[in-house]
């Protein structure tokens, strides 16, 4: 394994240094536990956790996920625990973890963020988070804020004000145009920006003549976005300066080297996890081995191929 | 020796693939040496194909365990893309398998016998609880509904454990639903006996079911079934509504969701939100 060592697969993300690109992503592996038997959780760079709102949400009615033609549906709704029992109950397991940990922060509006991160920098530090500004199964906030820069940078500066530690902002898709929102983000003092959350999508039970899930719409994931989040990566890492987090349909090794390409430091396996959960191992593997083999030294020799600073 | 609670990933060899009766077929495969075998009620996800359509894995109950030979098996329904692929698979193909999941049948309080209600493709399960009953001289009750005689397997099961037919039809046993079955057979019955309810199937079935115990003061386990994602419990996916906390994730509104592939498949009957919107 000498060949190993010309290849430094880190990645720094603020002041925190992954050990290697790979993540998986927020709501495809809850809190970490859940996976432990089936996957080695220090294998990997990063985990995003499931959201955590302030209060406890129940989520959304039933059904929600729906298979698509190479993807899925959910409306989960961001049922999570909240901040308290976010801390009471997964923290002690999460922060024993011998990986980076974001937390996945959501919310309504601008306070609750606040407010969150407030409670988990005292109580509950970890290695940073990740600000989802752009769910699109919740009636409001979430992509509501995600799709106005002006709003992007003001929830940005104000959770920066208060840490020090990573800040990710999340991206949507579901703007006209994605490189403008990265720029708030990248203005208000993120420390990276991940893209792309869930599309916009529906499904109609024709039997019954009525949308399948119970929200009417809901988030598409799974390879029949992976060209879409390839795109977004590649505008998204043309116009800022601090990393950007690839995910959105990767699959398989081959997809990920495709996001690092595209320009992404780091990259998210997510609704994979649910398909195959040995992906993320597998993608951290294919990586390693396609640096090695095209005499890769580090994830930055990546972006040497399709450049930067294109004019869109 | 690993423990019943932990799931694995698993490559299976698929050693029997079958027509069972009408749309149901029937596949038996290796079960790894070093698990402890599955016990009923509990379920696999596998995935149909390699490609990327259909894309999620399909959970399927496990139907029975044979020791002799080691290897488990699933009942599973042809209706969709996923098991049309899977039902065309031969002998000596991989399954990847992720089992065992979810939790267990509980059996019934000492002096009360077990009446399980099967309807359709909820026979599998039912059939495995019903073999270990039996064994363990429990002396259980099944109850086979379906559409019609055509989704009426043969059994050497049936040899073994009292079990009564119906069909929505007619064309073979009680004509009827699997509960009004039960219901005519135990009006029969000595008044004192006592009993405890175990139903899988149609929603339908398992919510009349429930209420059909509540009457009569009966405990009653149904397998519930949802759209899954993970199967792992992280998605949060596949819940229902429960009138109790859900157990792990500590919400405790009342009117609050569980989920099926971590606290279930098997809840008690009183604790399922049968109002609830659970199919849409």
């Amino acid at each position: 394994m000498a060949e190993t060592s010309n290849f430094d697969s880190s990645v720094k993300i603020g002041n925190a240094v992954l050990k290697n690109s790979v993540g998986v992503a927020s709501g495809t592996f809850g809190y970490g536990k859940e996976y432990e038997e089936l996957l080695d959780i220090s294998e990997l760079g990063a985990l995003f956790t499931k959201a955590v709102t302030l209060e406890p949400r129940p989520g959304n009615a039933t059904p929600r996920i729906v298979e698509t033609p190479g993807g899925m549906l959910n409306s989960i709704g961001l049922a999570n625990v909240g901040t308290r029992d976010f801390f009471t109950k997964k923290y002690p397991y999460l922060r024993g973890l011998d990986t980076k940990v974001f937390v996945n922060l959501a919310g309504s509006q601008l306070e609750d963020y606040c407010e969150s991160l407030e409670f988990l920098e005292l109580n509950a530090p970890l290695a940073g988070y990740e600000v989802n500004l752009s769910c699109p199964n919740v009636k409001c906030g979430g992509m509501a804020l995600g799709t106005d820069p002006f709003q992007v940078e003001l929830v940005t500066r104000e959770l920066r004000k208060r840490t020090d530690s990573p800040l990710i902002i999340k991206l949507s898709p579901n703007v006209t145009d994605i490189s403008e929102i990265a720029r708030a983000a990248e203005a208000g003092g993120a420390d990276a920006v991940s893209c792309i959350n869930t599309l916009v999508g529906m499904w109609i039970d024709t039997t019954k003549k009525r949308p399948t899930l119970s929200s009417i719409t809901g988030g598409l994931s799974g390879p029949a976005i992976l060209p879409v989040g390839l795109a977004a990566v590649y505008r998204v890492s043309q116009v800022v300066n601090i990393p950007v987090v690839g995910l959105g349909g990767i699959m398989e090794p081959d997809h990920g080297i495709q996001y690092l390409l595209a320009g992404a430091s780091a990259i998210q396996v997510g609704t994979a996890n649910f398909v195959d959960p040995s992906t993320a191992h597998r993608v951290v593997l294919g990586i390693e081995d396609y640096a090695l083999r095209n005499g890769l030294r580090s994830i930055e020799d990546f972006h040497q191929f399709l450049g930067k600073k294109v004019v869109f | 020796m690993k423990g019943l609670e932990v799931m694995n990933q698993l490559s299976l060899r698929l050693r029997q693939n079958e027509n069972l009766c009408g749309t149901y077929f029937r596949m038996e495969f290796e079960w790894p040496i070093e698990l402890s075998p599955p016990v009923p009620g509990q379920f696999l996800t596998l995935r149909t194909g390699r490609g990327f359509v259909p894309l999620l894995r399909r959970p399927f109950a496990f139907s029975g365990f044979h020791p002799e030979r080691r290897q488990a098996e699933i009942i599973y329904e042809k209706r969709g893309d996923g098991t049309t692929l899977l039902s065309e698979l031969s002998a000596g193909t991989t399954l990847d398998v992720l089992a065992p999941l979810g939790n267990t049948f509980p059996f019934p309080k000492e002096g009360r016998r077990p009446l399980l209600l099967a309807g359709g493709i909820g026979m599998g399960p039912m059939f495995f609880f019903a073999e270990q009953l039996a064994q363990r001289g429990l002396n259980p009750l099944l109850v086979l509904g379906s559409r019609n005689s055509l989704q009426i397997p043969i059994l050497p099961l049936f040899r073994m454990v009292e079990t009564l037919i119906a069909t929505n039809d007619g064309s073979r046993g009680f004509s009827g639903t699997a509960l009004d079955c039960l219901s005519s057979y135990l009006e029969a019955s000595p008044p004192e006996e006592l009993y405890e309810l175990y139903a899988c199937g149609p929603y339908g079935m398992m919510k009349a079911g429930s209420s059909w115990a509540k009457d009569r003061n009966i405990q009653s386990w149904v397998s519930m079934e949802q759209t899954m994602g993970c199967a792992v419990g992280a998605c949060m996916g596949c819940v229902i509504r429960v009138f109790a906390p859900q157990v792990d994730e500590g919400i405790d509104d009342p009117g609050s969701y569980a989920r099926v592939c971590t606290e279930g498949p098997v809840f008690s009957g009183d604790l399922v939100d049968w109002e609830g919107a659970i199919h849409g």
